[in-house]
């Protein structure tokens, strides 16, 4: 399970290749609608690999990764960046929600 | 008690006035009655599914002001705080009723968070703020929370009861959202009402509506020349 998360962050990685030794995993805790669940990425994978890993283990199926934002704390996280670029630390609480649709007074 | 009345022994359609001779009396006035056509051991099982998940992650939830105030079946009670702000205000409380879910969605009420009584759009004294701005840097804002025929307060966005029997969408049935991404789940519901409710949130607007008799000028009397 965690080298499936490994594999795809290596394959996305920018230095195709740089699959080094010194390539940190880093254990993340992804809340998918109020429901937690620890994910194994790579560091230098980018966080959709992450969002992916979470939506699998939770079994939240239905929806296309487009269809959520990830989210540290009140901050909106950007799923194309690296694991490594938000300098996220084993233990870090990311949240993942499906967006609402529309709804609302006109 | 509710639960008992909803015993795992009860596979019949309810009875309507025998719910009404069930319900605790503080609850007549906050929880609404509707007749359960669902099995009501599908609806509980479903119930005891997605409140122990929320439950069990208590923890994370509290970091971000969400607490449970009660929980038996059919309904939910939780409060949201604002821990950014000191000291932390509990800036509003729901039920959440699981009756006939998820054959259709769940109901989302304000309620008062002591009382638990519902509460009217006005009393609520929350829009519920959404940008639907398409243009970086110019907000438009929209508000979520709306008002019933009766004016009681709701929250309107698809994969709640509210919404979808509200006649403006007809056209957007709650068939067409179920077991989709978990949109209406209770996981869902509670991310958006933390989402709209209380992320953007940063303090205390105070307005005051003063009668100055007489508006006199400031004066540094280290600056008053001799």
């Amino acid at each position: 399970m965690n080298t499936n998360v490994q594999s795809k962050g290596n394959a996305e990685n920018e230095n195709p290749g740089n699959d080094k030794n010194n390539d940190k995993l880093v254990t993340l805790t992804i809340v998918v609608n109020t429901k937690p669940t620890e994910v194994n990425i790579n560091e230098n994978a980018p966080l959709k690999a992450a969002a992916e890993k979470a939506l699998e283990q939770t079994h939240t199926t239905g929806r296309p990764l487009s269809d959520y934002e990830l989210k540290l704390n009140d901050q909106l996280l950007d799923m194309n960046k690296k694991v490594k670029d938000y300098g996220l630390k084993d233990g870090a609480t990311l949240f993942l929600s499906l967006n609402a649709g529309t709804g609302g007074s006109r | 008690m509710v639960q008992h009345f909803f015993s795992a022994s009860m596979r019949v359609p309810v009875d309507q006035d025998k719910i009404s001779v069930m319900v605790p009396p503080e609850l007549e006035k906050t929880v609404p009655i509707i007749h359960q056509v669902v099995d009501p051991v599908v609806s509980q099982k479903k119930f005891d599914i997605e409140t122990a998940q929320f439950c069990e992650s208590g923890a994370i939830h509290r970091s971000r002001g969400i607490f449970v105030l009660d929980c038996r079946f059919p309904d939910i009670k939780i409060a949201f705080c604002a821990p950014q702000i000191k000291p932390i205000p509990i800036i509003f409380a729901v039920n959440i009723n699981f009756t006939n879910y998820d054959l259709e969605p769940l109901s989302v009420k304000f309620i008062h968070p002591l009382n638990f009584h519902v509460l009217g759009l006005q009393e609520l004294g929350h829009p519920f703020l959404r940008n639907i701005s398409i243009e970086p840097g110019k907000p438009n804002m929209q508000p979520l929370a709306l008002g019933l025929a009766d004016q009681t307060a709701f929250i309107c966005l698809p994969g709640i009861r509210e919404y979808h029997q509200h006649p403006d969408h007809s056209n957007d049935p709650w068939l067409a959202h179920r077991g989709k991404g978990g949109e209406g789940t209770l996981g869902f519901i509670i991310d958006k009402l933390w989402e709209y409710g209380i992320l953007a949130l940063n303090g205390f607007n105070i307005q005051l509506n003063a009668t100055i008799p007489q508006l006199q000028l400031g004066i540094d009397i280290n600056k008053v020349p001799s």
